[in-house]
């Protein structure tokens, strides 16, 4: 079950690449910066938020349709887990991996940009796993759209500034057994620059 | 054609997921945990303590007799998961002279007068207590370290089994030292002064998580 996406996803690319398509890897380096994973009350306003995170994203894209492209993106960050008090540093909880996984669809837009759409999972890996980390993290579905500026600078390479955005829930076990009900909604906006490689 | 039939299903999503919004709990009820210091003939001091972040984890030195070390390392386990944020950590620590808290296994000597605050713990099978050498002339108010506790056998360890008794009255002594300076008046409360419950209740949980974000108005010294 855990392999029965990325096997279907490299079926479907596999299949797709048999249409005489052109592999398209794409890496990027960037920032991340992420709304608050938790937000109580205790005395004082009380937030739990990644810092601003250095970010890495590899895609693989194929063409499925004219005008249409298909991509398999991984993302990796990592940065502090800082808590505030009253819009106070309050401290720091730690370091914070986020991974990232999804199938992306990509559209033309206008002249050297495109559009992208994707749906996937993430997950986070705590570096101390105490607090609101202590029972482990579950993984999360996550939505995402981004905007691509490819700027061709040979036959097969291509500079990419491109920004991300995405969505997901964030909850712990620790926290339902604290009495959190739902789940915080966080979003992520990352900008990242890089290059594109086309394959012959 | 992409596009239209993509959108829809983004909109969709999205709208989904800003449906959400995590509800943080009220951490109530919870029960008074601070100290209260007579300083006139009609006035009292009120005494709030939390371990500042500089000085987590807080060093703890336990007697090495009937297994203490385990049974406060499951203390502070259990106080460690009490707390959402990092307030709370400690450690078991070989050095005596430079601990936060000192465990030891024997009976509580004689209340010196500078302590002002004993906390006395009654099991049937066991007994604890807790000193704080409080100053509270000085401004702010000083807590000198070491924290003392004090774990005591009523019966022959060799012949009764003592370990539970030995493990509520550690996890106990724990809550005073992190800076709960009072007893509950709950049974279910394992802050109660006779404790039988086996664990933290909602009110110790909740007293823990709100006494760690009062502003504290004591200063270490050692």
């Amino acid at each position: 079950m855990t392999h029965a996406l990325p096997l279907a996803a490299t079926l479907v690319l596999a299949s797709a690449a048999s249409a005489a398509a052109q592999v398209r890897v794409t890496a990027l380096v960037g920032v991340t910066g992420s709304t608050a994973l938790v937000t109580d009350q205790i005395l004082q306003s009380i937030e739990l938020k990644p810092a601003l995170a250095p970010t890495f994203l590899l895609s693989v894209s194929l063409p499925v349709a004219t005008r249409l492209r298909a991509s398999l993106d991984l993302g990796y960050s990592s940065s502090s887990a800082d808590l505030s008090e009253s819009g106070q540093s309050a401290a720091d909880l730690g370091t914070l991996g986020v991974l990232t996984a999804a199938a992306a669809l990509e559209v033309p837009l206008v002249s050297r940009l495109s559009g992208r759409l994707s749906l996937g999972v993430l997950q986070y890996f705590p570096s101390d796993e105490t607090g609101v980390f202590r029972d482990g993290v579950p993984a999360a579905a996550l939505f995402g759209a981004g905007l691509d500026w490819r700027q061709p600078v040979s036959e097969r390479w291509a500079a990419v500034l491109g920004v991300r955005y995405d969505l997901h829930l964030f909850t712990t076990p620790a926290l339902e057994t604290a009495g959190f009900s739902g789940s915080q909604q966080v979003s992520r906006l990352g900008i990242a620059i890089g290059a594109a490689w086309e394959l012959p | 054609m992409t596009i239209r039939r993509t959108l829809p299903l983004a909109l969709l999503l999205i709208g989904a997921l800003s449906c959400s919004e995590a509800t943080s709990p009220s951490r109530v009820p919870n029960y008074e945990w601070r100290l209260f210091v007579p300083n006139g003939p009609l006035s009292v001091d009120t005494l709030s303590f939390h371990w500042p972040a500089s000085s987590l984890p807080v060093k703890i030195w336990v007697e090495d007799s009937l297994e203490m070390p385990a049974r406060v390392r499951e203390g502070i386990a259990v106080w460690r998961a009490a707390f959402l944020y990092g307030e709370y950590d400690a450690v078991v620590v070989s050095d005596s002279s430079t601990a936060d808290v000192v465990v030891r296994v024997t009976t509580a000597p004689p209340k010196a007068p500078a302590a002002v605050g004993r906390l006395n713990t009654l099991l049937p099978g066991c007994g604890g207590a807790t000193d704080f050498d409080i100053n509270t002339v000085a401004t702010p108010f000083e807590l000198r370290l070491p924290v003392r506790v004090y774990v005591t056998p009523k019966y022959d360890p060799t012949q009764v089994d003592l370990t539970e008794c030995f493990r509520v009255t550690a996890t106990h002594e724990l809550g005073h030292s992190l800076g709960i300076f009072a007893h509950s008046s709950d049974a279910a409360d394992i802050m109660f002064g006779q404790p039988e419950a086996p664990g933290l209740s909602a009110r110790d949980i909740n007293t823990a998580q709100v006494l760690a974000h009062w502003p504290s108005n004591i200063v270490l010294t050692r």
